[in-house]
């Protein structure tokens, strides 16, 4: 029903009479509240005789003596202050009185412009702050790309020098009709055989060009079986 | 068997007023009545109750003992003209019956302190007092003068009973008070528990330390450490006496 707390003493109980500890004795009360008048004494307590010893008279003297002398002090400060507090909302509500509208209304309208020349001079400021940072960063960010630009051009130069490397070798124009001469002549036979080491055995009656110009990986094929091996 | 007493303590000491009233002959018009209380407080001058008339509400008694006890008092040797009632008090344990025969010194020792002119000089108290240092020199930046030119305050008392306390006035012009409150006035019912107090930082410095006044920025210069005691603490293992050698 209530929470159960774990602490060094042994678990405490937080009822709504206060907290009880529960231990190897038992449960003990620990009240944190006046003992109601319907509840008997206590049998340890009954029989006891409660001696309460009044200070000394010299020292109840002096501590009375000293705490007179500082409220009074004290209560005249306050009076001070209230004082001087009346007097000067006194003098406010004077002036507040004295002052016609319109020079209040002028008073007003010179403040707002100095205000407004204030505010000018400060948003000035921090506009031209603000341009020189937005300045700087579209530099930042233009030097950036231009980099970049540089870049993609070396690197479409270079893709460009290898094509031109690769194509040398290809077929040009001039040579497209031997070259397609060549190749309808070309009689392409697949009556050969393949070792497991590349090797390519072909038979005795045929005469191909093709298993020349196969591409044929130079090293050995291995096989899923052997690879169990 | 001896009582044995048990339970609080209690500050009164005595009867109640109802229970001596109501055992006296007229009611006890014109005896003497003593409250331990006062006579514990102040035994040199003498207070007593002298009773004027008791009006006690009879319908009510004895579950409750209520009524009017007009009484003449007289507190420390200083009467007040007008009679009180002390009905609502008369229920505290208090009070104590003069006998006929004790009457005459109390009132003998009365006249000799109300002829006692010491009892009836006034103590001029002050009406100005200083202000607080710090509230001083704000004063004085606000009001563009010295510190010595700010002014004191006025104090405010309240009300004091005169009939029955030394009687006190405040001073006439050109004169000064007996005493002063505020910042630099200090007054003390009892100076005994003043005697070893050491207020200044000077008398302090005079009666503790010795030799010139050291500066603030050099005192590590001069500060004495004890010196250390490794030997006992080590205790001597393999690696600490390979260290050591």
């Amino acid at each position: 029903m209530f929470p159960i707390v774990e602490s060094s003493l042994g678990r405490l109980i937080l009822s709504k009479k206060g907290l009880r500890l529960q231990c190897c004795i038992g449960y003990q009360s620990i009240r944190n509240y006046k003992k109601p008048m319907w509840v008997p004494i206590a049998p340890s307590k009954m029989y006891k005789n409660i001696v309460v010893i009044p200070p000394p008279k010299m020292e109840f003297q002096e501590e009375t003596a000293l705490r007179e002398t500082y409220e009074l002090y004290s209560r005249s400060l306050w009076k001070f202050q209230d004082g001087i507090s009346r007097e000067q909302e006194a003098q406010m509500q004077k002036e507040a009185i004295q002052v016609s509208e319109e020079v209040e209304l002028e008073r007003i309208f010179k403040m707002n412009d100095a205000e407004n020349e204030k505010v000018k001079k400060i948003r000035e400021e921090s506009v031209m702050k603000e341009w020189e940072e937005v300045e700087a960063e579209i530099l930042a960010k233009r030097k950036g790309l231009e980099e970049e630009e540089l870049l993609q051009l070396e690197e479409t130069e270079k893709l460009i020098q290898s094509e031109l490397k690769r194509l040398e070798k290809a077929i040009k124009i001039e040579d497209l009709d031997e070259v397609i001469d060549k190749a309808m002549a070309a009689e392409w036979d697949y009556n050969f055989a393949i070792d497991k080491s590349g090797k390519v055995v072909q038979g005795r009656y045929n005469n191909s060009i093709g298993p020349a110009d196969l591409s044929i990986p130079k090293e050995p094929m291995i096989t899923p079986i052997q690879e169990a091996k | 068997m001896p009582y044995r007493y048990f339970g609080r303590t209690n500050q009164h000491f005595g009867r109640p007023l109802w229970e001596i009233v109501m055992n006296l002959k007229n009611f006890g018009r014109g005896r003497l009545i003593m409250r331990s209380k006062y006579a514990e407080d102040c035994p040199d001058a003498p207070s007593y109750y002298k009773i004027v008339a008791v009006h006690p509400h009879i319908l009510e008694y004895p579950e409750n003992f209520k009524g009017n006890i007009y009484v003449e008092e007289v507190f420390r040797g200083r009467k007040r003209s007008e009679v009180i009632d002390i009905g609502t008090q008369a229920e505290w344990a208090d009070y104590q019956l003069i006998q006929k025969d004790q009457e005459g010194p109390i009132l003998k020792k009365v006249e000799e302190f109300m002829a006692d002119p010491k009892n009836h000089e006034p103590i001029i108290r002050p009406k100005t007092a200083p202000l607080p240092p710090i509230w001083k020199l704000l004063l004085a930046r606000e009001k563009n003068i010295s510190q010595a030119e700010v002014p004191e305050i006025p104090i405010v008392y309240q009300d004091i009973d005169p009939e029955l306390q030394h009687p006190t006035r405040l001073p006439n012009d050109g004169e000064e008070p007996h005493y002063k409150i505020g910042p630099g006035h200090f007054r003390s019912t009892h100076k005994e528990f003043y005697e070893h107090v050491i207020w200044n930082r000077e008398a302090a410095r005079e009666k503790y330390s010795q030799g010139p006044i050291p500066d603030p920025d050099f005192v590590y210069v001069d500060r004495r450490v004890p010196p250390l005691e490794l030997e006992k603490k080590i205790k001597q293992t393999k690696s600490s006496k390979q260290l050591l050698n």
